[in-house]
């Protein structure tokens, strides 16, 4: 099912180094472009033609939407800078220390991950300690919360690892505050201390960090794959690859990264990144690191199996050239999960409850 | 359904609809545009659908989506063809950044590029319809598309959106405008559509240097004038009017100031059409003299 | 690890010179302002980490009165016109 996709083949052709093979002029551009722009890959894909001098072998049309694409990206890489430093001006004058997470982390670690990534809000992490005075110090220097309702403020601050979203005055940016990376309800409790203790600090901006490389993949295959938000479901497998083949890979780091996972109890969410970067990008990851990790994750063949039906269908461009059978119950069941993954079950019932009325009612619409 | 397809300038469309009022009002508004070849490359895939779902019953609703993503909440059922222009517009101006695009009408008469970058209220599109009418080529009512790599502006011609008083005062001014219904009650008030010319649509393909820029403003009982505006000043308006000037960056800036470099910046009040169409009308041939 | 931001914000200032004035631009925040010559150039030359002696002839030079160095009413008015120049650049955004 997913040989079939052209976004697929084309993200494992350039993890093989083998776009030059591409026949450039005769090429389904108008199809890749479609099925990359509904997944949040155009731009992805625009830097790497770009990164291998391919664009001038497209012809025009085409290169005109892969163009238009990198001129998107440096502008979210650009505003992206800007906001962080906005931030880190406030958060730093009262000494208060963070770290950058996901998008904002692949653009100031300059990873590859970086290339081509395109988000809108920032998310970073401050200590539990520091959360009301950075929350404190951001709305005096123009952030405010965006969330109103009782319900949700209390849904924020009691079960999730956030507080509610801020927004700038004037800038319209939003800002994500996290004290750490999943919500303390969760089954999984990953210790943000371990995070803060080898995270990597920015060059000339003292109190500024970034997770390190590893704790940066194992974030990111949890909030993949804990979060029931699969609508960039690739855009994240992408990420993943690109920061497995960056970090891991070279050095054959697999040994580390497992180590790393058991120490943060996130034993499950690597081996479905493993798994499934392995399993649609083809990113070079042994087998048997794979059997390792599900063994970890406590996961029995019948379990994996189950979820494979749903994450590979979930995975999959949103895109009407690649529907799959059955993705509107896999979707569903995946999000129905990863509420289950992170409340207990007296809490979940009534707030799926609620949330299901509300969307009957048309308050609110997910 | 129904799969419409037709090329406007450089930019091909396809759309998918279900809806009689969307192809009716596309049969009418694109007649004289070509359709892409099958082989040929569509640069944006819209639909424009009712919205399925209980509440249909009670308040039915028009979705617009651009290949499965959808930009913004329902409209009523009646807004549909208004939703795909709007759309389509949406589109263009997020997706075209081979070109700075300046909200601005756009149009020419022997070779010379009028741009009329307009505030609400300040007539733009209405002049721009009746210019159109004297036989002036159509560009576009709403966006400039200035080329990053050669400074020109490319047309992408589409149906000129009229609302209110001006359907009735362009309907006057022109018996041969083709206009489609009216849609009432949209967030702009009623509004209708004006076919662009079929001279229009033919040289679509050709671009224009700009050498005006002319910022009209309506002024009810006023006298009609002409000034000279600086170009620190036109500078800073105009880029204000670009949709995507901070996406460019500082190409965007170097093309902006290129332009204004190049062009003649006017300020433009007038109290009624026709004073404002022999103003236009004179500043070409004022500079053609020379 | 490797941070790609440094020089940027110093970059990304961009001039287009008009009949009396000068369009300034960051491409990073987005901020444009029309700013008079002299500010511009006093900007160009603070953002080079010039002292506040090359600020002050600056000006003088500038004004074209660069007989009266001496006197130090003018300088002192000189650099009482560069601090306020260096306030409202920090208001704008355009210096740190």
């Amino acid at each position: 099912m997913l040989e079939q996709i052209l976004l697929i083949q084309f993200l494992r052709q350039y993890g093989k180094n083998l776009l030059d093979n591409l026949d450039f002029e005769n090429y389904d551009w108008e199809l890749l472009i479609r099925q990359a722009r509904r997944a949040n890959l155009l731009s992805r894909i625009a830097v790497f033609l770009q990164k291998g001098d391919f664009l001038e072998k497209i012809p025009e049309k085409p290169r005109l939407h892969f163009l238009n694409a990198i001129q998107l990206a440096n502008a979210n890489a650009r505003s992206a800078k800007y906001e962080v430093q906005q931030i880190y001006k406030t958060l730093h004058a009262e000494n208060i220390d963070f770290v950058l997470l996901k998008g904002a982390a692949y653009i100031w670690a300059n990873t590859d991950s970086a290339q081509g990534r395109l988000f809108s809000d920032t998310d970073i992490m401050v200590s539990k300690m520091d959360l009301d005075a950075a929350e404190n110090t951001l709305i005096t220097k123009g952030w405010f919360g965006e969330i109103f309702d009782d319900y949700k403020q209390r849904y924020y601050r009691e079960w999730m690892h956030e507080i509610p979203p801020l927004q700038h005055l004037q800038r319209q940016t939003t800002l994500d505050v996290h004290h750490t990376i999943i919500p303390p309800t969760s089954r999984l409790k990953p210790k943000p201390k371990k995070l803060w203790d080898h995270a990597d600090a920015l060059e000339n901006m003292s109190g500024l960090f970034v997770l390190s490389p590893v704790d940066m993949i194992l974030h990111s295959a949890t909030h993949l794959f804990h979060e029931g938000e699969f609508n960039q479901g690739l855009r994240d497998i992408s990420d993943l690859d690109l920061l497995l083949r960056q970090f891991i890979v070279p050095n054959n780091l697999w040994e580390l990264l497992l180590v790393r996972a058991i120490e943060l109890n996130l034993e499950r969410p690597l081996y479905y990144a493993l798994n499934y970067t392995q399993h649609i990008l083809h990113t070079p990851i042994p087998d048997s690191y794979i059997a390792e990790s599900a063994k970890l994750g406590n996961l029995n063949t019948l379990q994996t199996r189950f979820m494979n039906s749903l994450f590979l269908r979930a995975l999959a461009p949103n895109h009407s050239s690649c529907k799959v059978s059955g993705l509107g119950i896999a979707s569903w069941l995946l999000y129905v999960r990863s509420h289950w993954l992170r409340m207990p079950i007296h809490l979940l019932i009534p707030h799926l409850t609620r949330k299901s009325w509300m969307q009957f009612t048309g308050k609110s619409t997910r | 359904m129904c799969n419409f397809k037709f090329k406007s300038g450089e930019l091909s469309v396809s759309l998918q609809t279900s809806m009689s009022t969307v192809k009716q009002h596309c049969e009418l508004v694109y007649k004289h545009f070509p359709s892409p070849k099958e082989t040929d490359f569509v640069d944006f895939h819209v639909s424009v659908n009712p919205v399925k779902g209980y509440r249909r019953w009670l308040r039915p609703q028009v979705q617009f989506s651009f290949d499965g993503y959808e930009p913004f909440a329902p409209l009523p059922i009646e807004q549909a063809p208004a939703f795909f222009e709007w759309g389509l517009n949406w589109c263009i101006a997020n997706n075209t950044n081979q070109y700075l695009i300046i909200h601005a009408a756009i149009v020419e008469k022997n070779g010379y590029g009028v741009l009329l970058p307009g505030t609400p209220g300040s007539g733009k599109s209405t002049l721009c319809a009746a210019l159109v009418c004297q036989g002036w080529r159509l560009l576009s009512d709403e966006m400039a598309l200035l080329s990053i790599t050669d400074g020109l502006i490319y047309p992408a011609p589409r149906p000129i959106s009229l609302k209110n008083q001006s359907i009735q005062i362009i309907k006057q001014f022109s018996s041969e405008a083709v206009f489609g219904d009216i849609i009432p009650d949209t967030t702009k008030g009623n509004i209708a559509y004006m076919c662009a010319p079929k001279v229009s649509v033919i040289s679509q393909m050709i671009p224009v240097v700009p050498a005006f820029i002319v910022f009209p403003h309506y002024r009810a009982n006023s006298e009609t004038k002409l000034t000279p505006l600086a170009k620190s000043r036109a500078f800073m308006t105009l880029a204000e009017n670009a949709f995507n000037f901070n996406i460019l960056g500082s190409v965007g800036f170097e093309v902006m100031a290129d332009l204004i470099d190049k062009v003649e910046c006017y300020d433009f009040s007038y109290p009624d059409l026709i004073s404002a169409l022999n103003g236009i009308n004179d500043i070409v041939a004022k500079h053609e003299k020379e | 690890m490797q941070n790609s931001n440094t020089p940027l914000i110093q970059s990304s200032l961009k001039f287009h010179t008009f009949e009396n004035e000068v369009a300034v631009y960051d491409s990073v925040s987005g901020k444009l302002h029309l700013l008079p010559f002299l500010g511009v150039e006093l900007l160009k030359l603070m953002q080079q980490g010039s002292n506040m002696c090359v600020l002050v002839n600056t000006i003088f030079t500038f004004n074209d009165f660069d007989n009266q160095k001496e006197n130090d009413a003018d300088i002192e008015e000189a650099e009482m016109m560069v601090k306020q120049f260096i306030d409202s650049y920090r208001d704008l955004g355009l210096l740190d």
